[in-house]
């Protein structure tokens, strides 16, 4: 269930993403299928499955099918150790955040051997191009999300959200927080850092050569990617579940904090869209130099801060 | 509690097959109408230039190279970061937690903060290294031969 609501929200975003991106951009976007155009996505979907699956003849054929499934079925894995509310979660494991980080890092392959095994100039550049973003912005990802580890003082999602009652990290943990999502927008590789597929100079990178429902999983499976991240800082950073109750009684409580949950999730998803119409793509050199010269710097120092503060209050 | 593990693998399962079925069973009512075009790579309607491995920067595999370094280092930073809030009053929170700890007792935060202070101090010293030999940068003004894709 929790799956096929993960899903349903990914596809929609699709739609949501292009009202919106409309509506920054003075225009009206899908709004023809159904009301406000909310069944576009259904239509695309039909138009998705129907389509020829061509396997290119030069393609090395296992690995082209294989690369679209990993990045659907980890970033699917992911939301396992994801707390929607207190309790209600598939698996509450005690190094939840490394489940994730682990997940999110096996994505790097999906690119990778797509952009390999399509056996097409813009295709393996776009792979390369991935693996390395992928792989630089995955350290400060991680590095970040040390001082939250560092104040919760747990790998457990659960518990992070618990620690935050008094406070929510976004405030003492606003670096690591503007950190950890920069790395994220690199690691769904969304714009403005989709130098991967960027369309004006490869023409779609890594997933030139597919076509119909496996590039309709690379499609999707952007989006999933973009509710976990979203998801990820509501929770790490937002303080999850965790909003006035308004008095309700115990019945009730845990649908009031999904929802509290769910509406961090969907701001910062709509945070995501905004830095796509607004913002433009750097050079590949500017990226992975920004990486290593500043946020690498940057994610250290916020540590050791975070440490030494831990310490000076106790 | 491994009960919990069989939860995540049922989880996977069903993930697996929502992403494998589309594709399977589809593939039953799917055209399949291959042309010539269809048959070459796609480069913009362009007839393909030569092969599709092209020679490509290797700063792509120095940043592989630095990215293992640093990764490690995450790695033995994760429980550090885990344990470090129960040595902040001298271990005592530990004693339930870890009996095999029990030779760090006497660790205080002090102790244990600065611990990680040098190890993070000899990594800055590696990034300061790679950063003076200039492997940060994308583009070297060095570089000479033939002129590189990236």
């Amino acid at each position: 269930m929790a799956l096929g609501g993960i899903l349903t929200v990914a596809a929609n975003l699709i739609w949501l993403e292009r009202r919106l991106l409309a509506l920054w951009q003075d225009r009206y976007g899908p709004n023809r299928v159904g009301p406000f155009g909310l069944f576009q996505t259904i239509a695309d979907a039909i138009k998705m499955f129907l389509k020829e699956d061509w396997i290119p003849p030069f393609a090395d054929k296992a690995v082209f099918v294989l690369a679209p499934c990993i990045i659907n079925a980890t970033a699917l894995l992911s939301f396992a150790v994801i707390p929607f509310a207190p309790g209600v979660q598939v698996m509450d494991l005690g190094a939840g955040l490394l489940f994730l980080l682990a997940m999110s890092s096996l994505g790097v392959y999906s690119v990778t051997l797509a952009g390999w095994a399509s056996n097409n100039k813009y295709a393996l550049l776009g792979g390369l191009r991935a693996s390395a973003q992928m792989l630089s912005y995955e350290v400060y990802m991680s590095l970040s999300l040390m001082g939250v580890v560092l104040m919760a003082g747990s790998l457990n999602l659960s518990e992070i959200v618990k620690a935050q009652e008094g406070m929510w990290f976004c405030i003492p943990q606003c670096v690591g927080m503007a950190l950890f999502f920069i790395a994220g927008i690199a690691e769904t590789h969304r714009l403005p850092f989709d130098l991967p597929e960027a369309e004006a100079e490869l023409v779609a990178g890594f997933h030139s050569e597919y076509s119909s429902m496996k590039f309709g999983m690379f499609f999707i499976g952007e989006y999933i990617g973009i509710t976990l991240i979203s998801a990820l800082t509501a929770l790490l950073y937002f303080g999850g579940w965790s909003g006035p109750l308004f008095g309700l009684s115990e019945n009730l409580a845990p649908f009031v904090q999904f929802g509290w949950f769910a509406l961090k999730t969907f701001i910062l998803i709509g945070f995501f869209i905004l830095l796509r119409a607004s913002m433009p793509r750097p050079r590949y050199d500017q990226l992975i130099e920004f990486g290593w010269k500043a946020m690498l710097p940057l994610s250290l120092l916020n540590l050791l801060v975070t440490g030494a503060v831990v310490l000076a209050l106790e | 509690m491994y009960e919990q593990y069989a939860h995540v693998l049922i989880f996977g399962m069903i993930a697996t097959v929502i992403v494998v079925a589309p594709i399977v069973l589809f593939a039953l009512i799917r055209p399949v109408r291959p042309s010539s075009e269809k048959l070459s790579p796609y480069e913009c309607g362009e007839r393909p230039v030569g092969e599709p491995w092209v020679q490509f920067n290797i700063r792509y595999y120095v940043v592989c190279i630095i990215f293992i370094v640093f990764e490690v280092e995450v790695l033995f930073m994760l429980p550090w970061a885990v344990v470090f809030n129960a040595f902040r009053d001298g271990g005592q929170n530990l004693q339930a937690a870890a009996g095999e700890l029990k030779n760090l007792q006497g660790a205080t935060g002090l102790i244990v903060f600065l611990e990680m202070l040098i190890f993070l101090v000899v990594l800055a010293v590696g990034l300061a290294y790679v950063w003076a030999k200039g492997h940060l940068e994308w583009i070297r003004e060095t570089t000479k031969g033939p002129e590189l894709l990236d």
